[in-house]
């Protein structure tokens, strides 16, 4: 093993075992030296990845670069104009220019938002919905099992959104405004389905960890061996 | 008006790429797509003053001789050493020596603080019906447990026609849940992007 | 309020309900004693402008009327020490031909100040000063002043500690500033730049006050207007912003600005001070401000706002109550956070720990126990009954999810520290055993049957030497379980012969690419294997910054949004790039991620560009549930999810990788964390319903 790699491999074997300490250790200074590196590791990793791979090709290789033409020099000044007026906002006197960057920034990704999620999730999805309710799609399963899971996925759909909602009214003068009784009802339905959700999402989670857990103890197995 | 010049470009700038998604104008294309690659380049700025707020943070920590201030001083040492070795390593470039250092000092860590992960959520699992016993509770463990069951593919390997339907119904059930907050998801995206884009909301001006 | 006349008689107005006629003239019984006792005392001295309040007076602005004081009457100053303008002013009341420049100095008069003004100026503060470093402790609105002016804490805080950094830290400037009040000076002239800092130090209302006091003839050129903050000694730094004796410094520094500004004070019409001649109108400040401010900002009679300047004659009681708009700099600077309660948005910067200095990171503590019930309404909004109803409704529900569970003790009987080493001790063997005894069990099926087959089924229909981008977007940390989801589908696509171009929304997703290339190809990699390790028939177009929009770009103009390699290489000109103009170009594009967002992300925004070419998505199994639906809806041709989903995808194609490797210990370690978690929670379900039992006998 050439002496760099077997360097980064003793790095990452004491950088598992400093974290894992944790388990019966609890919170110790080991434990903490090794996040607070990896913060900073990776603090430095993305700076620089920022810098090699798009501020530098991107923007000041072209600028500098002689066989680039005028108009794309010049088109490259806004990028680097909102850039700098940017990095403005780590100034307190000078943040309030940073504002128009931040307007780029967020009108853009406003914009993207809206479209991917009309485009992408609220027409697909809800016309998913309802094509669960083809029984020629059923790829040979019982027709009547698929009409009643396409039933229970709609209502468990619509009782999840209903829970969300929060519109309410009083009937007469001074009640207590109240939901109406049909959306109550399917927002405590919709309860029920949350819950099943957010259980399969913890269980993945959970998944995941015992997955990273694997490999971690593969790798020192690996590496004593 | 509090800052017009920045509403009325993120207002602009929104309705261009707005525009782009539902019409097919080649001159509305051009300009969206290059509206488009400046955000990323400004993204990248983004990221440099993120970088450089941690570091200001924990540069005042360190200064202030606060109780953690030794660690701050590892994290800025830890910074720099990256930096350092990346531009030496490599110049412009990237080259597997500074893949390295997500390879041997990030992976590492942070797969070990997921790993962490399934010592405590067990615990935390067990303990949840001390904190909270209503419906709700019980449904979310159960729906664990049978979640880890399933996610284990251990279930199926008995073969069981029955158990297979069972198990083909059971997995589609968190899909109603999703697909209801996928939408929730996408309504609020929805609303708060139009209230960015008709100027309502202007998270911008600070 | 609106603007619009109503009739005399009417209390509130007919269009916006704003109050017209001001509490305190119903009934002066409404005030607080103390400030009962100062209305009779207005009152009975009607004729002659009052001495104002001097309590009211900041301390600082008592050192400037001193240092008036001392430029008309020195011999009288002489004999005065401090703190005797208290004295001066309780004890002997000035006589009224001393007494009426003073306000003149400010422009302000206490009595027609807002409480919430009067509170902010006052060097007094009815609290005991707060260390500077409590921020939490001062509201939202004063915390932008003060960073912005930087001195309200040396002035409410005499005893406050030092500030924690030093002025030499070179990051002093840096901290994020996005959102400092922009209170607009127009009139104001810029400072020189060398200045900019001390004009800083200033609140802004003492900044508006600058432009009226413009030089007087015999003043030297060089003492701009703005030499209220101008220090005359230019070799002498001005004290730290933070420093609890900066009015000392402007007294000994800065004469020139004080005669100026006793110059203005003599010789302008007061009313073309900001404050001067827009004396808030009680309606206005009832309407707007909670009661208790209401009662505190209405004058208890009609008092001048300024007292006049000597050479003008005194105008007569009520006509200083000009009936004026708020200007918008004093709107601006209304303690809104007193009137509309701050609503709890999570944009907190991590204060400890390694992610100090991180925005909007999600805090360590969970936080569902941190609800709390939000603050109730100081003053009437305008809204329908139906909102005000959603809003009792919405708040009935948040309190009861903050109701505070009741939390038993710990079981005495069993330690929670050895339970917690005892699971941790269980799930570590069953993930070593099968490691070093090397067995292996192969899953029958993955979690989502039926995925890997049709990812397999997309792949299968890929040609020879096909183009195939694949998104490396996933973290460092959930790597373990990616790489063993997707190295059986990078190892089919490899022995394919497939040209793959590699992209990533994250820093790292290009150094992760690579480690997922030499993973899939095992530690003894075949010959199709050479020509990706070797990097030939890979172009790696690195990092995709800004997340959804730079998935848009990308989709939109590939070549313009990664024009590059990270060698620095262009990329289009790659023979692994070659015919590829768009995304469509490609024959299959896999997605390797373990977040739902960017997963959705591609779904959204690339999939439309693809046009009928397969999308497959190689998932964490924390992110599977959320993506489903995307499956469901025919937007992605193929799922591969987690450690399981990747060894059966090897299991199909026949080439064992990781997924089959890391399965055995894998299912050992999920059997027994089930285990654990079933006899613990039914452990812990029979000993609450013994306990409840119990508890009900008893009862």
């Amino acid at each position: 093993m050439p002496l760099a790699n077997l360097i980064w491999t003793a790095l990452s074997f004491i950088f598992t075992l400093l974290v894992l300490s944790y388990v019966f250790l609890g919170d110790n200074p080991l434990f903490r030296v090794a996040t607070y590196i990896f913060v900073g590791v990776a603090a430095g990793y993305t700076f620089l990845v920022s810098f090699n791979q798009v501020i530098w090709p991107r923007l000041i290789f072209p600028l500098i670069n002689a066989s680039a033409s005028p108009l794309e020099k010049a088109l490259l000044g806004a990028p680097l104009l909102l850039g700098l007026l940017l990095l403005t906002k780590l100034f307190p006197r000078l943040a309030s220019l940073g504002n128009i960057s931040m307007a780029y920034l967020v009108g853009v990704g406003a914009a993207v938002a809206i479209g991917g999620a009309v485009l992408g999730t609220l027409f697909p999805q809800g016309s998913a919905a309802v094509n669960a309710f083809d029984l020629h799609a059923s790829q040979g399963r019982s027709p009547s099992l698929v009409l009643i899971e396409a039933v229970v996925l709609l209502v468990g759909t619509a009782a999840t959104l209903m829970y969300f909602y929060f519109g309410a009214r009083s009937l007469t003068p001074g009640q207590q405004p109240q939901r109406p009784q049909v959306v109550d009802t399917t927002a405590q339905i919709g309860k029920y389905f949350i819950a099943i959700t957010f259980g399969s999402l913890f269980a993945g989670v959970y998944i995941a960890s015992i997955s990273a857990l694997v490999e971690r103890v593969y790798f020192l197995w690996n590496t004593l061996f | 008006m509090k800052s017009p010049v920045s509403a009325a470009i993120a207002i602009a700038l929104g309705l261009i790429v707005l525009g782009g998604y539902f019409l097919d104008i080649p001159v509305l294309q051009s300009l969206r797509a290059e509206l488009v690659t400046w955000a990323m380049v400004l993204a990248a700025f983004a990221v440099w003053i993120g970088v450089i707020n941690l570091l200001s943070v924990h540069w005042k920590k360190a200064a202030a001789h606060a109780p953690d201030a030794p660690y701050s001083i590892i994290l800025m040492v830890s910074f720099a050493l990256t930096v350092i070795f990346g531009f030496l390593d490599t110049g412009l470039s990237a080259t597997p020596q500074t893949q390295q250092i997500v390879n041997s000092i990030q992976l590492p860590i942070q797969a070990s603080l997921m790993a962490l992960l399934a010592f405590t959520l067990a615990y935390a699992s067990i303990r949840l019906l001390r904190r909270r016993r209503d419906p709700v509770s019980i449904v979310f463990l159960i729906a664990v447990v049978v979640f880890l069951i399933l996610g284990s593919g251990l279930l199926p390997s008995f073969n069981l026609p029955v158990l297979n339907d069972l198990v083909a119904t059971l997995n589609r059930l968190p899909l109603a849940g999703s697909r209801g907050i996928l939408l929730g998801v996408a309504l609020g995206a929805l609303t708060t992007g139009l209230r960015i884009i008709i100027g309502a909301d202007r998270p911008y001006a600070g | 309020m609106c603007g619009k006349s109503n009739p005399a008689e009417l209390e509130n107005c007919q269009y916006c309900q704003a109050r017209l006629k001001p509490l305190a003239n119903k009934s002066g019984s409404i005030l607080p004693d103390w400030l009962d006792n100062l209305r009779t005392k207005k009152d009975q001295e009607p004729a002659s402008p009052p001495p104002p309040p001097e309590p009211e007076v900041p301390d600082w602005l008592s050192r400037v009327r001193e240092r008036s004081q001392e430029d008309k009457d020195s011999e009288a100053f002489s004999q005065i020490t401090l703190p005797d303008w208290l004295v001066e002013d309780e004890e002997t009341p000035p006589p009224a031909d001393q007494a009426t420049p003073e306000p003149a100095e400010t422009g302000i008069a206490p009595e027609a100040t807002p409480a919430w003004l009067s509170e902010f100026t006052s060097a007094e503060p009815v609290e005991e000063p707060k260390p500077v470093d409590q921020e939490s402790d001062i509201p939202d609105w004063l915390k932008k002043f003060s960073e912005f002016g930087e001195l309200l804490p040396a002035e409410q805080g005499v005893d406050a500690p030092p500030p924690a950094v030093s002025e030499s830290s070179p990051f002093t400037e840096t901290s994020l500033p996005s959102d400092l009040p922009v209170i607009p000076n127009n009139n104001l002239e810029q400072p020189p730049a060398d200045q900019a800092a001390e004009v800083t130090e200033l609140p802004d209302w003492m900044l508006g006050l600058a432009p009226a006091s413009p030089p007087t003839p015999g003043q030297p050129s060089e003492a701009p207007a703005v030499s209220l903050v101008e220090p005359s000694a230019e070799d002498e730094p001005l004290a730290s912003p933070l420093s609890t004796d900066l009015p000392v410094s402007l007294e000994n520094n800065a004469p020139e600005w004080l005669k100026d500004f006793q110059a203005a004070g003599a010789g302008q019409p007061q009313t073309a001070l900001p404050f001067a001649g827009e004396a808030l109108p009680p309606a206005e400040i009832n309407a707007d401000l909670p009661d208790w401010l209401g009662k505190l900002s209405a004058p208890p009679s009609a008092e001048p706002a300024v007292s006049p300047a000597p050479e003008e004659p005194a105008p007569q009681e009520g006509e200083s109550l000009i009936p004026a708009e708020i200007p918008g700099w004093v709107k601006a600077m209304r303690p809104i956070e007193t009137i509309v309660p701050v609503p709890k948005v999570d944009h907190r910067i991590e204060e400890r720990g390694p992610l100090a200095g991180l925005k909007d990171i999600l805090p360590a503590e969970s936080g569902a126990l941190e609800i709390a019930p939000p603050p109730s309404f100081a003053f009437r909004l305008h809204t329908t009954d139906q909102q005000r109803g959603r809003q009792a409704l919405l708040e009935s529900l948040l309190a009861s999810e903050a109701e505070p569970k009741p939390r038993e003790k710990p079981a005495p009987r069993l330690d929670n520290q050895i339970l917690r080493w005892v699971i941790a001790a269980l799930i570590l063997l069953a993930v070593i055993v099968p490691v070093v005894a090397n067995v292996s069990i192969l899953p029958a099926a993955e979690a989502y049957p039926g995925q890997a087959a049709q990812a397999l089924a997309a792949i299968d229909s890929l040609t020879q030497n096909v183009p195939v981008l694949v998104s490396v977007d996933y973290e460092p940390g959930l790597a373990g379980e990616m790489e063993a989801a997707a190295a059986g589908v990078m190892n089919d696509l490899m022995a394919r012969g497939a040209r793959l171009t590699i992209v990533s929304t994250s820093p790292t997703g290009s150094a992760l690419a690579v480690r997922l290339i030499e993973k899939a190809a095992g530690n003894k990699p075949e010959p199709f294997h050479t020509p990706y390790l070797n990097g030939e028939r890979v172009a790696n177009l690195g990092y995709l910054p800004g997340s959804a929009s730079a998935l848009l770009g990308f989709a939109q103009a590939p070549q313009a949004a990664a024009p590059f390699t990270v060698t620095g290489q262009y990329a289009w000109s790659l023979p692994v790039l070659q015919g590829i103009h768009s995304l469509s170009d490609f024959g299959l594009v896999l997605v390797i991620t373990e977040n739902p967002d960017t997963g959705r992300g591609w779904v959204e925004q690339v999939h439309p560009a693809l046009g009928d070419r397969p999308l497959i998505l190689v998932s964490s199994a924390q992110a599977a549930p959320v993506l489903l639906p995307y499956l469901d809806s025919g937007q992605i041709d193929g799922m591969v999810t987690g450690v399981t989903g990747g060894a059966v995808f090897e299991k199909y194609s026949s080439r064992p990788g990781l997924g089959q490797a890391y399965a055995g210990g894998y299912q050992a370690a999920l059997a027994v964390a089930v285990c654990v978690i079933l006899v613990g929670a039914i452990v812990e379900a029979i000993t609450l319903f013994v306990k409840s039992s119990k508890a009900k006998k008893e009862a």
